[in-house]
């Protein structure tokens, strides 16, 4: 599955399992936040893709965290 | 908004005793303007050096290039970069026309911000700098200055050397005059609006955004309404880490001049609305419905012309809000650069809604020309690198450049005349 | 070229050239005929005499190949090698294939062959076909196609063409875009310059699209490929996951030449070495200030090894796949991902976490 900010190319491409990521420099982590929180942040997007790797591809969509 | 333009032409330009413009010559003290840049703690000294179309002249490590213009009335001189905050686009404007100022930046700075001018050879036949007489400002750093920091002073000196410069021009010496007027409209014609995205923020050194717009930062801005008159009279510069879109361009901004002559002969000139590229979908979505907005019930225009700049991350931007503008029944022409000269016409593009089936190709900006060595080096030396993907090569060789750094050549406001074309 | 065909050439003028046709326009016969095997036949036959008095003095048809549809069709690969060396004994300096006009098998034939001659033998080979056949498809980046009409009626039109493209592709002159000389894009873009500059084309074709004008534009939306997702991953407890991202990062060298930019190139590389030796980033899309602070946000491997040891899944594999994916070509994206799935399958990976800047 992919995480990435620029949902509108992937979902163009036909990407069916997509999360949106956080933004173009950093795609699975706010890096405002302080290095405890950021790393809990990393770890909801962790969970969120492991989820959807489990559950039926979906064109046209991406999930949010 | 009114702004009055005039315009000297400038033939020939020397260094003399006096700084004056005589029969189109322009006569440069270079003590003087020497002694006005070098106040600058930044440098350890100032190079002022002329550059004229023939001469075997590279000039390297271009950061922006400028044209002569001072305001004569009801403004100050790149407001927010030299003077105080007032509003550009009103009043009257001189400008020196045939000659520009090249900012150079030797400093250590991201090599792919720089761009090269050859006076001679191919460049010169295809970029528009090394057609021109050229006022290269090329300072020294002194010692090791912020990367940032630095580039301002640049940026500051360059364009105190194009104010000192169209200062120089007299009342009795203007040879033509134009008027940007637009605000009567003819509900006759069709209203055309102009959707500018002038700048991206992926590339901000240390996240620091560079202050293009009156001298102020606006990487986080919503889309706002700026006159047009505005843009061309010194409101918004190039992008320091972008090219293909020199602030001499911008003052001469291909789009707006044409709209404006055109505006109550076969359309009107509805406005424009600036952006700046998203770096995430929830703004990106945000901007784009505010733009279709703008456009259509702001604006009132019956279709909208869009230009960005850089890259990927802006083209997508750009088509999301283009799709937003057809949604509301506004149609749209996107002017897009070709990335890769390995690929066809339909398989570039970072978007697919069916309604934007009216793209303007700017050409293509990874052809690579090969350049000469030149006799001079301005603005660096024999050994200052010149940016190449696949090897190191320096400015004293023959080179190998892609397109988008050879400054004047290619432009994405579109100024230039380069199409891709499929072979 | 040869050099015994440069010589003769310098003799008397006349190019070499070899021209295949299938079995009906060679004159053995119809589809009857489709099965019959490569023969060869002296001077020019059927089409070619046509080709023939285009050419003129500067091209003799020394040869003409003849081969069944069928022959080739259903075991193109080693016809193709049959039909190439036959080719190359004959030392042509420039070959025409065709033109097969809308005739498929005949067209894939042209167009196998062609290419073939192209690519294999570098001399230049031409053929022509109606836009639709699959063989134009399949094989305009490979060999000169040049747009024919839909059949024989063109026949004139057609060997017209390809003539004056071989004669300058001989000589050595330039062969103008594919628009202009009609012929098929070849998968190469160049710069040309025409006389309005874009800002105006573009108020123009704005002007045109307002008013309900036709107007042409200067580039096209992409068709994209439907590839259907893989099935969800079954046992999340015992599947290994492994990590790819095309944000370019790098061990310090960039050793596999990454390029940072219009990139074709992936490289596998371990995990845990990359987080704890010197890194860079090979990609000039994006400023990577955050990512060289903390390469966790672009290869999450820390929360990811606490979910591993959690058992929330099986294994985080240790090889990760970089590329860098700026400006890159939608051919390029497609065979670097053909080319890292290949790998971790083959390495018994379950499922990929791709993160994209």
């Amino acid at each position: 599955m992919q995480i990435t900010s620029i949902v509108d190319v992937a979902l163009m491409v036909g990407v069916s399992r997509l999360i949106r990521g956080y933004t173009i420099t950093c795609p699975v982590a706010d890096f405002h936040l302080k290095p405890e929180e950021e790393k809990i942040m990393r770890r909801r997007y962790m969970k969120k893709a492991i989820e959807m790797l489990q559950q039926e591809g979906k064109k046209g969509s991406y999930e949010t965290i | 908004m009114k702004l009055r333009l005039e315009s000297v032409k400038i033939t020939d330009v020397e260094f003399g005793p006096q700084t004056r413009i005589s029969n189109g010559v322009l006569y440069v003290n270079k003590e003087e303007l020497t002694g006005l840049l070098s106040k600058d703690e930044n440098f350890a000294s100032v190079n002022i050096r002329l550059a004229k179309p023939g001469d075997s002249i590279r000039i390297v490590n271009v950061a922006d290039v400028v044209e002569p213009r001072c305001k004569i009335s009801d403004g100050v001189d790149f407001p927010g970069v030299l003077g105080r905050i007032v509003s550009a686009g009103r009043g009257i404007t001189r400008a020196l026309k045939g000659i520009s100022v090249v900012l150079c930046d030797r400093h250590h700075h991201w090599i792919h911000s720089k761009s090269l001018i050859d006076m001679s050879g191919p460049a010169a036949e295809i970029g528009r700098y090394g057609k021109m007489l050229n006022l290269v400002i090329d300072p020294i750093p002194n010692g090791e200055p912020g990367d940032i920091d630095y580039a301002y002073s640049v940026r500051q000196a360059g364009f105190k050397a194009a104010v000192y410069l169209a200062r120089a021009g007299t009342d009795e010496q203007v040879d033509e005059v134009e008027v940007f007027d637009t605000e009567n409209i003819n509900p006759d014609l069709p209203s055309i609006a102009y959707y500018y995205q002038i700048y991206s923020p992926q590339h901000d050194p240390k996240g620091i955004p560079d202050p293009i717009f009156y001298g102020t930062p606006i990487s986080l801005t919503l889309p706002l309404i700026v006159n047009a008159n505005e843009i061309i009279d010194g409101a918004v510069l190039s992008g320091y880490t972008i090219r293909m879109m020199e602030t001499y361009s911008i003052q001469n901004h291909p789009i707006i001049t044409e709209l404006s002559r055109r505006h109550g002969k076969d359309l009107n000139f509805a406005g424009v609305v600036v952006a700046v590229c998203s770096m995430e979908p929830v703004r990106r979505a945000l901007g784009a419905m505010m733009v279709a907005n703008l456009v259509r019930d702001t604006l009132k225009a019956d279709g909208v012309i869009m230009t960005k700049p850089l890259g990927g991350a802006p083209n997508v931007d750009l088509g999301v809000a283009a799709s937003e503008c057809e949604k509301l029944g506004l149609k749209t022409t996107l002017l897009i650069q070709i990335l890769n000269t390995r690929a066809s016409l339909d398989s570039e593009m970072l978007f697919s809604d069916k309604a934007l089936n009216a793209i303007i190709n700017t050409g293509i900006i990874f052809e690579t020309q090969e350049l000469p060595a030149l006799g001079t080096i301005y603005g660096g030396d024999e050994n200052t690198q010149v940016f190449n993907d696949s090897r190191k090569q320096f400015a004293g060789q023959p080179i190998e450049v892609e397109k988008r750094f050879i400054c004047g050549c290619l432009n994405q406001l579109g100024a230039s005349c380069a199409v891709a074309v499929e072979y | 070229m040869s050099d015994e065909s440069v010589e003769k050439a310098s003799e008397n003028h006349k190019w070499r050239v070899v021209c295949y046709l299938n079995q009906f326009f060679g004159q053995l016969g119809g589809e009857e005929k489709a099965d019959v095997g490569f023969l060869v036949k002296e001077g020019p036959i059927g089409p070619a005499l046509l080709l023939q008095s285009l050419l003129k003095e500067d091209g003799e048809v020394v040869a003409t190949v003849i081969c069944g549809d069928n022959y080739i069709a259903e075991n193109l690969q080693e016809a193709v090698e049959e039909g190439l060396k036959i080719i190359a004994d004959l030392k042509p300096s420039l070959f025409f294939s065709g033109p097969a006009f809308n005739a498929g098998r005949y067209g894939i034939a042209c167009g196998a062959i062609a290419s073939a001659v192209q690519e294999r033998l570098a001399i230049p080979a031409i053929t022509g076909l109606f836009p639709e056949n699959p063989g134009a498809e399949m094989y305009r980046k490979n060999a000169c196609v040049v747009k024919t009409g839909i059949n024989a009626a063109q026949m004139r039109q057609a060997l017209t063409k390809m003539a004056d493209i071989g004669r300058r592709l001989l000589k050595n002159e330039p062969i103008g875009s594919a628009e202009e000389e009609g012929y098929l894009p070849r998968g190469s873009l160049k710069n040309e310059v025409v006389d309005k500059p874009a800002a105006i084309r573009g108020i123009d074709m704005l002007l045109d699209k307002i008013a309900g004008r036709p107007f042409r534009t200067e580039l096209k939306i992409p068709e994209f490929e439907e590839i259907p997702p893989a099935p969800p991953v079954k046992d999340i407890k015992t599947a290994t996951i492994a990590l790819v991202s095309d944000g370019g990062a790098v061990p310090k060298g960039n050793p596999d030449k990454i390029k940072v930019s219009q990139n074709t190139i992936w490289a596998p590389y371990n995990l845990a070495d990359i987080f704890a030796n010197p890194f860079q980033i090979a990609h000039s899309g994006y400023h990577p200030t955050e990512v060289r602070e903390n390469l966790n946000r672009l290869l999450p491997m820390d929360v990811l090894k606490e979910m591993e040891a959690e058992g929330v899944f099986g294994s985080l594999f240790p090889i990760f796949c970089s590329c860098s994916g700026n400006t890159t070509t939608v051919q390029s994206c497609k065979d670097m991902g053909k080319g890292i799935a290949q790998k971790l399958f083959d390495e018994g990976v379950d499922a990929v976490i791709l993160t994209s800047t």
